[in-house]
């Protein structure tokens, strides 16, 4: 079973037929009330004759992907998302369930977007050779969001750990190994060990403490928490491998949740991920 | 001619008798292994946040014979988990598998399966008690009746055989 005939066993039954005749679709999206649709680059397509999105058909969703367990995911649902057999994720938005303040659920759902995965084997053939030239060192993907950082940044680990480097991977959302009972659902190498669905910080904590990485992966560095645990991995003599949201690197350096990570000068190398339409091209700068 | 009919009118009530003792019997026997699986379920999925098929697996393990058919429904049911929902297969599995439950019991098995996999393990294990004090309920009821009933059933068939004999010969 391929990821879209994964992603697509997660929407009711009748939308299925539908779903599957998308061949490029990235994403389902399914609002309530509305039509489900498709994503595709940045097009959102309704699927052909599918009928209105019901909060029903949500629960059955949720349902569906985690096995009629929500129970279970609940560590990862108050963040908004699961991830499913398969490297699928589901994400959902609704009622968000406070406890003491912070998030401890979703309820009442009125979204989902069932995320497509896609191991794009090769994508980061073409700029290898010049992030291990000398020696691997601490590397930053950066694009806009959508442009392809996880899947860039999942070769990488991959092709990094097969070449003989011990891998720490913390994946904080499940997005990149995509582990499911245990196991990643995503080739992420042979040397790679993966701690999941907890703080970056936390993680990359417990990695160096136990898995003894001589690189450290996480993915998008969007809070001051992510920023702490770079700064926590750098002086412990591991090369960090991170990605985050920027459309280039100038637009990188003028975020103030990055400054001290630029005046800190912790990245040697930038990767500049830019999509045209579906294509993706990739550049390495290098940084002093 | 005579006396066979006698007899087999008298031992048809005492089978009658009979029958409904034992009947009764199986109905506790049910309703013990249910509320031992149901903790058990509970303890995997409010404790131990174990997905649902995992705590269907380990009430299955211990249950008595009773309820075989039931958890065997419920195995070939997580197959269809994405067509159908849970609480259908549950439904459907104590409907077809627990006959001698009484309506009072099945509707609180329903309604247990309503919220089973479908809620936070707090709000499940809140469906749970809930059921299990119904459940407690009849089982007592029909452990106090089963303890001084079961030979008075059979003595009250039997009675009732031994007069219709004498009526009518």
């Amino acid at each position: 079973m391929d990821g879209l005939e994964r992603a697509a066993a997660l929407l009711p039954p009748d939308m299925r037929p539908a779903a599957l005749s998308a061949a490029d679709a990235e994403e389902f999206r399914l609002r309530s009330g509305r039509r489900p649709a498709y994503l595709s680059g940045d097009a959102e397509t309704e699927l052909d004759g599918c009928r209105a999105v019901t909060p029903e058909d949500l629960d059955g969703v949720l349902e569906r992907a985690t096995r009629a367990s929500v129970h279970s995911a609940q560590s990862s649902l108050k963040n908004g998302f699961v991830t499913v057999a398969g490297g699928v994720r589901l994400g959902v938005c609704g009622s968000v369930i406070l406890s003491d303040g912070a998030p401890a659920g979703i309820r009442r759902l009125s979204g989902a977007a069932v995320r497509i995965p896609r191991q794009v084997g090769g994508c980061c053939d073409g700029t290898f050779p010049a992030l291990t030239d000398g020696g691997f060192k601490n590397t930053l993907i950066i694009s806009r969001p959508g442009g392809g950082k996880t899947t860039y940044l999942r070769e990488l680990i991959r092709r990094l750990s097969d070449s003989g480097a011990r891998v720490g991977l913390a994946d904080e959302r499940g997005e990149v190994a995509a582990v499911w009972n245990g196991v990643p659902q995503f080739d992420v190498g042979r040397r790679t060990d993966v701690m999941s669905d907890a703080p970056k910080a936390a993680s990359a904590e417990m990695l160096l403490r136990s898995m003894n990485p001589q690189i450290l992966a996480m993915d998008e560095i969007t809070a001051p928490g992510d920023v702490e645990a770079v700064f926590d991995s750098v002086g412990c003599g591991v090369k960090l491998l991170a990605t985050a949201h920027a459309g280039s690197w100038n637009e990188f350096c003028s975020r103030r949740l990055y400054r001290a990570i630029v005046t800190g000068r912790i990245f040697k190398r930038v990767v500049i991920i830019e999509a045209n339409g579906g294509a993706r091209s990739y550049s390495v700068e290098e940084k002093p | 001619m005579k006396y066979l009919g006698a007899a087999l009118i008298f031992f048809a009530c005492l089978g009658a008798g009979t029958s409904r003792a034992l009947e009764m019997r199986r109905r506790v026997r049910i309703l013990r292994g249910l509320t031992a699986a149901l903790e058990v379920m509970k303890s995997e999925i409010c404790s131990r946040l174990s997905p649902l098929p995992q705590a269907v697996e380990a009430a299955a393990s211990g249950a008595p014979a009773e309820l075989a058919a039931f958890f065997a429904s419920l195995r070939r049911g997580e197959a269809d988990i994405g067509d159908r929902s849970f609480s259908d297969i549950w439904g459907a599995g104590c409907r077809e598998t627990l006959p001698a439950l009484g309506e009072r019991e099945l509707a609180a098995l329903l309604g247990l399966g309503a919220s089973l996999g479908r809620y936070a393990a707090e709000e499940q294990g809140q469906a749970f008690d809930a059921c299990a004090a119904i459940l407690g309920g009849a089982l007592r009821t029909y452990e106090t009746a089963l303890s001084g009933g079961m030979r008075t059933a059979v003595g009250v068939w039997a009675a009732l055989g031994a007069m219709t004999v004498i009526t009518l010969f």
